[in-house]
C-alpha cells in the first residue's frame, strides 16, 4: 500500500505541482484565519500577536451576552432574516413561474436581461439610488405617496422604515437573478407531463399548480434549507450602504455591528468573539440543512 | 425557453376564461415588475444629463431637465474619477487573471479521478465554505502579512473561489473525455501540455464564465479596499462612489477645472451633478458587455448549483 501512493505520488507530481498555488491561497486565507479565532479568547494586543497576547478565557463573550447594543444587532438580523424568508425566498420562486407561464419568447428574453440587470450593478450606487428616490423632498417616492394625498416621510430618518426599505430593495436587486435556479428546474420538467394535461383540458393556471409546481417543489425544499445558514447573516453591502447613524436602532447588524466594533472601534477581540458565534452557529445551521437534505431527497447535494 | 414545438402547442390549445384573465394578469404584473426594476435606470440617465438647477430643485423625475454636459464635465475634471478607473482597471484585469489561472491550476488535477489525495483535497476546499474565521481575524491576517495598504490586499486573498473550482472541476469531469488524456500520453505529452493543449481550448465556455464572475466581481469591488487601504492613490472607483454617494464627500481640490457657473452652485451643487454621472461612468463597462454575456452567466449559474 505505501510504496504504490508513493509511486502515485511520484507519477502525479506535476498534477501536485498545480494544486500548490490554490492550496497556499486557501490555506493562507482561510485556515490562518480560523487560527486567529484565539484572539476571541485573548486580550488581543496587535503588538503582542496571536501567541503573545494575555488570554482571557471567555470574558468578551460574557461581554457581549450582556451588552444591549449586541442583543439589539441580533434582533435587527432576525428580523431581516425573516422579512427574507417571508418574502425575500418566495419571490424568486413567484418571478419564474410566471415568466414561465409566458408564451412569447421574446417578452421572456427582455423580461429576463432586465430583471438579471441589477445584480450586476454595484450595492454602494443601488444604495444612493434608494436614498435618492426615497429622499423627502426630491424623491420619486413621497412624490408618489403626495399625489394619493398621503403625507411624504422622511424614509431614511425614521427607523421604523429600514427592514421594509432593505427588504423590498435586496427584492429588487436579486429577485431576477435568483430566479435563474428556478427557471432552470422547471424547465427539466417532463414537457410529456405538460401535454397530457393539455389533452385533459387543463388550463394554464391549472397546469401550474398541478404540475409545475410539484415538479419544482424538492429545488425548493433544497433552496430553503439552504437559506437555512443565513438566518444569523445578513447581506453586509445591502446593510453597510443602507445604513445610516440616524437609524441604527434598527439597522445595525450582526455584521455591520462586528465590522463597527472590530475595525473601527479596534476592539479586536470582542469583535472577534462576536464573529466566531456567528460563523459557529451558521455552519451548525448549514451542516443540518444538509444533512436534513440527504434524508429528503435521492441525490446528495454536497 | 420554451421549444418551438411545445409553443404551437400551447398556443393551439383555446384559453378559457380564467386563463385569459391569469394570463393577463401575468403579463400586467411582468411588466409592472419591469417599469419599477427599469425606472431607477432611467431617472439615472436623465438625471445626469440634465442641469445643476434642475438636480438641486428636484425637478427631474423621468426625462432630462434643461439638457447639459455639466455633470459629465464635472467628473471627467474630478481626479479621483481617473485615478479610481486606473486601479479599479489593474485590480480587475491582474486580478481576474490571477483567479482564472488557479482556478484552472485547482481544477484540473481535482478532476482526475486518479489523483492522489482527491478526497482529502476537496474536503480542505469545500469546509471553506461552511465555516470561516470571520472579518477581525481575516483583517489582522491581512496585517500580520505585511501587506496593509498595498495592492496584494486586493488581490490576493481573494484569489481563488471556491465555488469556481468546483464549477469547473465539474466541467471539466464532464466534458473532457479519458480518452483525450489516454492518447495525449501515449503521445508522450506530459500533464502540462495536456491542459495547455487539449483542457483550456476544449473548455471555453467555463473559462469565459470564470473570467465573467471573477471581473465582475472585482469591478464592483469595494470593501476590501475599505478595509485595507488607506492611500487614496490606490482607490478602486467604486470606493470614490461611496465616498461621493453614500458619505457625500466631494474634495474640490481634485477638480482641475471648476467652472464659473459650477462654482455658484457651491459644493453641494457639485455633488449632486458629479452623482449620476459617476454612476453612469462607474457601471457603463459591465452593463455595456453585460446582455452580450448574459447567457454566459446564466450557464455558469446552471452548471453549479443543478451538477454542482
Amino acid at each position: 500500500m505505501k510504496r504504490s501512493l508513493l509511486q502515485t505520488v511520484r507519477n502525479q507530481k506535476l498534477l501536485l505541482l498545480f494544486l500548490v498555488p490554490g492550496l497556499i491561497a486557501v490555506i493562507v486565507f482561510n485556515y490562518f484565519p480560523m487560527v486567529g479565532i484565539l484572539m476571541a479568547f485573548e486580550d488581543y494586543q496587535p503588538k503582542l500577536g496571536f501567541f503573545g497576547s494575555p488570554l482571557a478565557g471567555l470574558t468578551h463573550f460574557e461581554t457581549f451576552l450582556t451588552d444591549a447594543k449586541f442583543y439589539r444587532a441580533v434582533r435587527n438580523t432576525l428580523a431581516i432574516s425573516i422579512l427574507y424568508l417571508l418574502f425575500g425566498f418566495p419571490a424568486p420562486i413567484i418571478l419564474a413561474l410566471m415568466i414561465d407561464s409566458v408564451n412569447r419568447n421574446s417578452f421572456k428574453r427582455v423580461t429576463q436581461t432586465i430583471t438579471y440587470l441589477p445584480h450586476f450593478v454595484s450595492w454602494v450606487v443601488v444604495a444612493s439610488l434608494v436614498y435618492r428616490l426615497l429622499d423627502l423632498e426630491y424623491g420619486a417616492v413621497n412624490k408618489l405617496i403626495e399625489l394619493i394625498g398621503i403625507e411624504p416621510r422622511p424614509f431614511f430618518r425614521q427607523p421604523q422604515s429600514f427592514w421594509a426599505i432593505l427588504t423590498t430593495t435586496w427584492i429588487l436587486k436579486e429577485v431576477g437573478w435568483g430566479s435563474i435556479i428556478y427557471l432552470a428546474a422547471i424547465s427539466a420538467i417532463d414537457p410529456e407531463q405538460h401535454s397530457a394535461a393539455m389533452i385533459d383540458g387543463a388550463g394554464e393556471f391549472r397546469r401550474l399548480l398541478h404540475i409545475t409546481l410539484p415538479g419544482i417543489t424538492p429545488t425548493i425544499i433544497l433552496m430553503l434549507i439552504l437559506s437555512l445558514g443565513t438566518l444569523v447573516k445578513v447581506n453586509f453591502d445591502a446593510a453597510f450602504n443602507l445604513q445610516n447613524a440616524l437609524i441604527l436602532e434598527t439597522a445595525e447588524v450582526i455584521d455591520t455591528y462586528v465590522y463597527r466594533t472590530g475595525v473601527r472601534l479596534g476592539r479586536y477581540s470582542y469583535a472577534a468573539a462576536i464573529g466566531f458565534v456567528q460563523s459557529v452557529i451558521s455552519f451548525a445551521l448549514v451542516y443540518g440543512g444538509i444533512r436534513l437534505s440527504r434524508r429528503y431527497s435521492d441525490y446528495a447535494i454536497i | 425557453m420554451i421549444a418551438d414545438q411545445q409553443l404551437a402547442e400551447r398556443r393551439s390549445i383555446r384559453l378559457s376564461r380564467g386563463d385569459r384573465i391569469y394570463s393577463v394578469f401575468n403579463h400586467l404584473f411582468l411588466v409592472f415588475a419591469l417599469l419599477i426594476v427599469l425606472y431607477p435606470l432611467v431617472y439615472i440617465i436623465s438625471s445626469s444629463f440634465s442641469s445643476v438647477k434642475a438636480v438641486l430643485s428636484g425637478h427631474v423625475w423621468l426625462w432630462p431637465v434643461d439638457l447639459s454636459l455639466d455633470g459629465y464635465r464635472a467628473v471627467i475634471n474630478y481626479s479621483k474619477t481617473w485615478i479610481g478607473y486606473a486601479n479599479t482597471l489593474v485590480y480587475t484585469v491582474a486580478g481576474t487573471g490571477i483567479n482564472v489561472v488557479l482556478t484552472i491550476l485547482a481544477a484540473y488535477p481535482l478532476s482526475r479521478r486518479d489523483m492522489a489525495g482527491r478526497g482529502f483535497i476537496m474536503f480542505l476546499m469545500t469546509f471553506t465554505l461552511l465555516f470561516h474565521g470571520g472579518l477581525i481575524p481575516t483583517y489582522v491576517l491581512i496585517q500580520k502579512l505585511g501587506i496593509m495598504n498595498t495592492r496584494w490586499a486586493m488581490l490576493l486573498p481573494s484569489a481563488m473561489a471556491v465555488w469556481n473550482v468546483i464549477i469547473t472541476r465539474t466541467y471539466y469531469q464532464s466534458y473532457v473525455p479519458s480518452e483525450l488524456l489516454e492518447a495525449a500520453k501515449i503521445d508522450g505529452a506530459n500533464d502540462f501540455s495536456f491542459v495547455w493543449r487539449v483542457v483550456i481550448p476544449l473548455s471555453g465556455a467555463i473559462t469565459a464564465v470564470n473570467v465573467l464572475f471573477y471581473a465582475v466581481g472585482h469591478w464592483n469591488s469595494y470593501f476590501p479596499a475599505l478595509l485595507y487601504l488607506h492611500d487614496q492613490n490606490l482607490f478602486p472607483l467604486q470606493l470614490f462612489l461611496r465616498q461621493v454617494l453614500i458619505i457625500n464627500d466631494i474634495d474640490t481640490d481634485m477638480m482641475q477645472d471648476l467652472d464659473a457657473a459650477l462654482i455658484d452652485e457651491g459644493r453641494l451643487g457639485l455633488m449632486e451633478l458629479i452623482k449620476f454621472a459617476i454612476i453612469i461612468v462607474a457601471s457603463v463597462p459591465v452593463l455595456c458587455i453585460y446582455p452580450f454575456v448574459q447567457k454566459h452567466f446564466i450557464k455558469g449559474v446552471m452548471i453549479g448549483s443543478l451538477k454542482g
